[in-house]
């Protein structure tokens, strides 16, 4: 049985292998990076947050404590902490998002939910089959209805809609899965 | 199909409102009283908000370079290797570390052995002098280390320490800073040997005016010999520099 979030961090201080950290990265490097990406604008600024982040959480370790917070939450508020240092030296930088400095905290935390909530959907979309993702592409954003979706596809109309329910039932599954109300 | 038998297909369509007009509505009397559908579309209303958060292009989500993660658990060898040697005790002083296992483990082993703490201290010689010196060998981008000490300028206040290490897109500064006037912003600058002053970035101290701070210059290990770290006046240019408040000479 795979070791809990928890587990994996109770361990860090003791992990000489690097096994425990590899897996907690392969656990959530990759919302991380999606966060930090959405966050910031910028790729490369984007991969520092996350190698900051772990490192900071085998550094820290051992003050983590799993009653005041789950693993995800405790990572997502390093890597907030390190998007908020990197929009602030990357301020005279072109290109990167707005300069934290013309932001209060109020709405730079807004705004770093709203990069979590963005990379989350996409993450969720990005789970479905083609075929679930393509129907919602073109009801939702292409604003079609279901019957000029089964015209354009040469499908049966009772397959668009059976087809439609079934991927919003799984978005919202996979949805529920990610704590994402 | 979950749902109920004779509306259940038409939930996923009548969520986005994506039926006709004469369907939505028959739907919107139906989840009304039915006790299937009603709640399954109770679950989804609120799914046309969360897709209006992002655009199609945005899926599927940008991906992490494999090369991050070979860094990171490079990054994470190399503390340990340090920390095994009793690295961490003078790299990070000041700084509160936790790692009893680590630390606290070792010292009382070693104090019950003379000859451990000589074996010890050999081998902390010999990876402190790989630390200190530039590395060859098969590691990416071929890490070179330096540290150097900044001390206040005549008259300032504070002092600082910062780890060099090379990345691709030039030198990576670790920068810890204790005792700096709060308030201000900080520039770290590396002074090239040709007298060029490159910049690393921006900090601020924080209320106590301590910083851990980590920056990226455009400088090669060996080009330059000296870091300063200037105070940004108010309203300053981007490229004006701000007084030295504090200065040190690297060690390679």
């Amino acid at each position: 049985m795979a070791p809990s979030d928890a587990t994996l961090v109770e361990r860090l201080p003791r992990d000489d292998s690097g096994d425990e950290l590899r897996e907690l990265y392969r656990r959530y490097a990759g919302q991380l990076f999606g966060f930090a990406c959405n966050a910031l604008g910028d790729r490369e600024l984007a991969e520092e947050v996350v190698q900051d982040v772990f490192a900071r959480a085998w550094r820290h370790a051992s003050d983590y404590d799993p009653s005041r917070a789950s693993v995800r939450t405790w990572l997502y508020s390093i890597a907030r902490n390190r998007v908020v240092d990197a929009r602030r030296r990357a301020a005279v930088r072109p290109g990167v998002a707005a300069s934290a400095d013309q932001e209060t905290p109020a709405e730079l935390d807004r705004t770093l939910e709203q990069a979590v909530l963005r990379w989350q959907v996409a993450a969720a979309l990005a789970r479905l089959s083609p075929e679930h993702r393509e129907v919602i592409r073109l009801a939702h954003y292409g604003g079609l209805t279901l019957r000029e979706i089964a015209e354009r596809k040469g499908i049966p109309l009772g397959t668009v809609k059976s087809r439609t329910s079934y991927a919003l039932r799984s978005l919202r599954l996979i949805l529920d899965e990610m704590e994402v109300a | 199909m979950g749902g109920c038998s004779t509306h259940g297909p038409l939930i996923g369509g009548y969520a986005l409102g994506a039926l006709e007009p004469e369907e939505m509505e028959e739907m919107g009397r139906h989840v009304a009283v039915c006790s299937q559908c009603g709640p399954e579309a109770q679950r989804m209303e609120g799914l046309p908000w969360l897709l209006d958060r992002i655009a199609p292009s945005d899926v599927p989500p940008p991906t992490l370079s494999p090369k991050v993660e070979d860094a990171v658990l490079d990054r994470f060898a190399r503390e340990r290797r340090e920390e095994g040697a009793g690295g961490a005790s003078t790299r990070r002083a000041g700084r509160s570390t936790r790692r009893p296992a680590l630390l606290g483990g070792a010292g009382g082993r070693l104090a019950r052995r003379p000859l451990a703490v000589a074996a010890a201290c050999v081998v902390a010689l010999a990876v402190a002098l790989a630390v200190i010196l530039p590395l060859g060998g098969d590691e990416g981008g071929s890490p070179a280390y330096a540290s150097v000490s900044l001390d206040a300028r005549a008259g300032g206040a504070g002092s600082a320490t910062a780890w060099l290490g090379q990345v691709p897109a030039g030198t990576r500064i670790r920068l810890e800073a204790r005792g700096l006037p709060t308030g201000s912003e900080y520039e770290v600058w590396c002074i090239r040997t040709d007298g060029r002053w490159v910049s690393g970035g921006t900090f601020w101290a924080d209320r106590n005016g301590s910083t851990e701070a980590e920056l990226t210059a455009a400088v090669r290990a060996g080009s330059y010999h000296r870091m300063v770290v200037t105070r940004r006046p108010d309203g300053a240019g981007e490229g004006e520099r701000g007084p030295a408040v504090l200065d040190g000479e690297l060690r390679y």
